[in-house]
């Protein structure tokens, strides 16, 4: 019997006559899609469980904005209406049921004490917080696997400063660099501006002005951590049999640090990268209050200590996004770096 | 083996090679940095067009750069709910809003939107009618004009608001515009001093809002509303980090505007305020009563300003059923001299606190008149316990809020001097309701007038600790009534001091640095350590 008869009688064969299905399963084969479905599928009862924990403890907090809002004049009567106002009356899984329902439909609530909505709150501060974090990650990548490197490759002299520097910036708190920096740097030496965020779209180079202190206080710790990393991920690879092979065959060193050492050394680098990028959020907060730098870090820290539930939510929800979109990407580099690596 | 030297030799300085690539792109790395870094001086006042000019220059106005350790404007954008007033909040509220009347720093009040006020029988008695008769021309930031129609509708609107001092007046107060530039104030109780509650330094009831705010309040969330000689910028505002005013087009009195804008900006660390203040970026600011940074401060070169604008001390709740103790007044003097005030002061911040037993604070009568009338006496303390039938002892129940560590060093300091005395005492953490029920509850009260501080603390209602007492109502009544309230109001403050309702431990102060390059700042005791927009002026 012919194909075309076959057909036929059967109807056309899944993938051999719709392209889009075949496109469909060529893609979901592919360990790409995979990873990027089942981290997506693991985000939704993460967001779930952490919008949960943090409503619940932010409403358990000692922390009374009713109070706070009407201050010491506020009668019994007004508390009560501002309490039924606010919704405070319900019980905490009622409010975070309706929470949930209005997050589904894109809207976080708005702030108990400025009446202004989280979502515009959050893309006011976004920026900030973002031109923290972005050149704080280039700066960790490039400067971090840069030293582990160096000091892998070159030992000797150099290698032991550069690991005796990364041992100090592992050991500095972000917030106590951050204070020295100020004072040399802006202080005595007016380079830099002590304090405050300059737009990228308003100036530039007051932009980035105002960001090397900061980002220089948030960068510390990551450089000498994934430097430290990078470092003995590359003498374990320079010490393997097959590098030791390469040297002897001739291969150009160039080649054999790169393409073979940091190759393989990468994947140890990308473990930690994505961990400190993760940490780097939590350091926001600090070095946002020392800078006085108007991101989302200092927006939960004046939200959380003034009892604003709806803000406090809104960018702890934010934060775990962004939790998912880093690991999401770590996921896929591991992938790309070593295609033995499939989800399991 | 030659061939693996010659292999090894290689090796070595290709690494090398590699090496000063690293070192190169290193060099490159910090030479752009130095680039940033040489792309502008931070020092000097910035112009509202984002340049720099040098501090002090006079060619053109600068921006006034302010640091706030919090804003009230954030937590209250609508002045009609703020519940508490002075000390920063003034300042912030100053720069958008004018005021009924303007409070010197010498306590004195002056007219500001309105030219003069005075009050007039209506028969409920004295100080229950007052006429406030407005100035001309004058619009709000929105362009509406001000006139008795616009306050009248701000006094209706505030007193219906939830919070605030709306409750000062009595209930129900009517308030009448007369013609055009006139309005008729008729209070349900007397209130003595109208001037300065309506002034900047007030309780809000005088910082008019445009009508079209009042009808439509959503709109104070996203500007401000005054009639004063700056406006918020919205698109340039972060709130709570930093907020941007640049000046009203339609302000009254354009000479009065010295800047060209005002910036502040929110920077709760005292440390970070300071360094900013060194690196040119702020030209003064407040940190609050946080005495931290106040001997660095001076070695900078800064001007160090304070004066007292709030009392830390134990509310008592003589309306606990638990704690009965507390009704015998013997008992409450008691507690007022087991108390070693100035090592308590020093304990949480030399500096900021002062020593203090008088019930603090009030504005309008001089703290110096009312006596401070505990000394520290724990032999005193413990006759008097045993008099009042309580010579072995009891025990007492303090609310702190447990996240302050500054409540946790007074609380641990209070209880252990009231301890040497025979009264043991429990830390509960603060709720609304742990302040109902137990039997006091240590905090901050800021410095007020008489008849709020009277509205707040003293006057019969269910917020009140200590329930009714008919010579508190009378001596205010007296005060109220009177063309000078002073005498009357000092008797009244002396006698609940020494009823010893409130045990004060200490006055909290304002701190504020100041550099060279504005003039004007009067922190004064009369203004509860504010600073108003108005006094300020670039120097040189």
């Amino acid at each position: 019997m012919s194909t075309k008869a076959v057909a036929a009688r059967t109807g056309p064969a899944f993938g051999a006559a719709d392209p889009f299905r075949r496109r469909a399963g060529r893609m979901w084969r592919s360990p790409v899609a995979r990873v990027v479905g089942r981290r997506l599928c693991l985000a939704v009862p993460l967001l779930f469980v952490v919008s949960a924990l943090s409503f619940v403890l932010s409403s358990l907090a000692p922390i009374n904005a009713v109070a706070r809002i009407l201050g010491p004049t506020g009668t019994a009567a007004q508390k009560a209406q501002l309490t039924r106002q606010l919704g405070l009356n319900q019980p905490v899984y009622e409010r975070y049921w309706h929470w949930v329902e209005h997050a589904l439909g894109g809207n976080l609530g708005t702030s108990y004490f400025t009446h202004q909505r989280v979502t515009a709150l959050i893309s006011q501060r976004l920026p900030v917080t973002l031109s923290l974090i972005i050149p704080t990650v280039l700066v960790m990548f490039m400067l971090g696997t840069a030293i582990g490197v160096v000091s892998a490759v070159r030992g000797g002299g150099v290698g032991r400063m550069l690991d005796g520097l990364s041992l100090i910036g592992f050991a500095l708190p972000g917030f106590w660099v951050g204070a020295i920096l100020v004072s040399f740097f802006a202080v005595k030496l007016h380079v830099f501006p002590a304090t405050g965020y300059v737009a990228l779209t308003q100036s530039p180079g007051n932009w980035a002005r105002s960001m090397v202190l900061p980002v220089a206080a948030l960068a510390l710790m990551p450089i000498a951590v994934l430097a430290r990393q990078t470092r003995e991920a590359m003498m374990d690879v320079l010490a393997s049999e097959h590098v030791r092979m390469a040297w002897a065959n001739g291969i150009a060193p160039r080649q054999i640090v790169y393409r073979l050492a940091l190759k393989n050394a990468s994947m140890r680098v990308v473990t930690v990268g994505s961990l400190q990028v993760i940490g780097l959020l939590t350091g926001t907060l600090f070095v946002e209050q020392v800078f006085a730098l108007p991101g989302l870090g200092s927006g939960l820290t004046s939200a959380a200590s003034s009892g604003d539930v709806p803000v406090t939510q809104g960018i702890v929800v934010f934060f775990t996004l962004i939790i998912v979109v880093v690991n999401l990407l770590s996921d896929l580099a591991y992938t790309l770096l070593d295609p033995r690596v499939r989800p399991s | 083996m030659q061939a693996i030297k010659r292999v090894g030799a290689s090796r070595e300085r290709r690494i090398a090679l590699v090496g000063r690539r690293c070192w190169v792109t290193l060099g490159l790395v910090i030479c752009v940095v130095a680039l940033i870094g040489c792309g502008g001086s931070s020092g000097g006042s910035t112009n509202k067009s984002g340049g720099s000019t040098p501090a002090g220059s006079s060619a053109a106005k600068s921006v006034l750069r302010i640091g706030l350790p919090y804003s009230a404007y954030q937590f209250y954008p609508n002045p009609a709910a703020i519940s508490t007033s002075g000390g920063s909040s003034a300042l912030e509220y100053s720069i958008a809003y004018s005021s009924l009347f303007h409070l010197l720093p010498d306590g004195s009040t002056v007219g500001e939107l309105a030219t003069s006020g005075h009050y007039f029988n209506t028969g409920r008695g004295p100080d229950t009618g007052f006429l406030l008769t407005l100035r001309h021309g004058v619009e709000f930031s929105d362009g509406s004009p001000l006139n008795a129609a616009a306050v009248v509708d701000w006094f209706n609107f505030y007193a219906k608001q939830v919070g605030g001092f709306n409750g000062l007046f009595g209930p129900k107060p009517t308030f009448t515009a007369v013609g055009q530039w006139t309005v008729r104030m008729k209070l349900s109780q007397p209130t003595a001093n109208l001037p300065r509650i309506l002034s900047d330094d007030g309780d809000y009831w005088g910082t008019i809002a445009s009508p079209k705010c009042v009808a439509n309040p959503k709109l104070f969330t996203n500007a401000t509303c005054g009639a004063g000689p700056y406006m918020l910028d919205s698109a340039a505002t972060v709130p709570n980090s930093s907020y941007s005013y640049v000046p009203n087009p339609h302000y009254y009195d354009t000479a009065a505007v010295k800047y060209s804008g005002v910036d502040i900006k929110v920077i709760p660390l005292a440390s970070s305020t300071l360094a900013a203040l060194q690196a040119g970026q702020l030209d003064f600011a407040s940190v609050g009563a946080d005495t931290t940074t106040v001997a660095s401060a001076k070695a900078a070169g800064l001007t160090v300003l304070s004066a007292p604008s709030a009392a830390y001390q134990l509310l008592l709740n003589l309306k606990d059923p638990s704690t009965k103790a507390l009704q015998n007044v013997k008992v409450r003097q008691a507690l007022s001299y087991a108390l070693n005030r100035p090592a308590l002061a020093q304990l949480i911040g030399a500096g900021g606190y002062s020593a203090a037993s008088q019930v603090f604070p009030v504005t309008d009568v001089s703290s110096s008149t009312v006596s401070n009338s505990f000394t520290y006496d724990p032999a005193k303390a413990k006759a008097l316990l045993a008099a009042a039938g309580y010579a072995h002892g009891l025990h007492l129940g303090i609310v702190i809020v447990t996240a302050r560590s500054q409540d946790q060093k007074m609380y641990a300091g209070i209880a252990q001097e009231l301890s040497a005395v025979g009264i043991t005492t429990t830390a509960v953490n603060y709720t609304p309701a742990a302040v109902s029920q137990n039997a006091a509850y240590l905090g901050t009260q800021f410095a007020n007038t008489t008849p709020s501080q009277y509205l707040v603390y003293l006057k019969p209602s269910p917020i009140q600790t200590f329930g009714t007492n008919q010579t508190v109502v009378s001596l205010y009544d007296q005060g109220a009534r009177a063309s000078n309230p002073v005498p009357a109001w000092t008797k009244l403050w002396e006698y609940v001091s020494k009823q010893a309702y409130f045990v004060t431990v200490c006055t909290v102060s304002n701190i504020w640095y100041a550099s060279d390059r504005v003039g004007g700042l009067q922190v004064t005791e009369p203004r509860v350590g504010a600073v108003l927009i108005g006094d300020l002026h670039p120097t040189g």
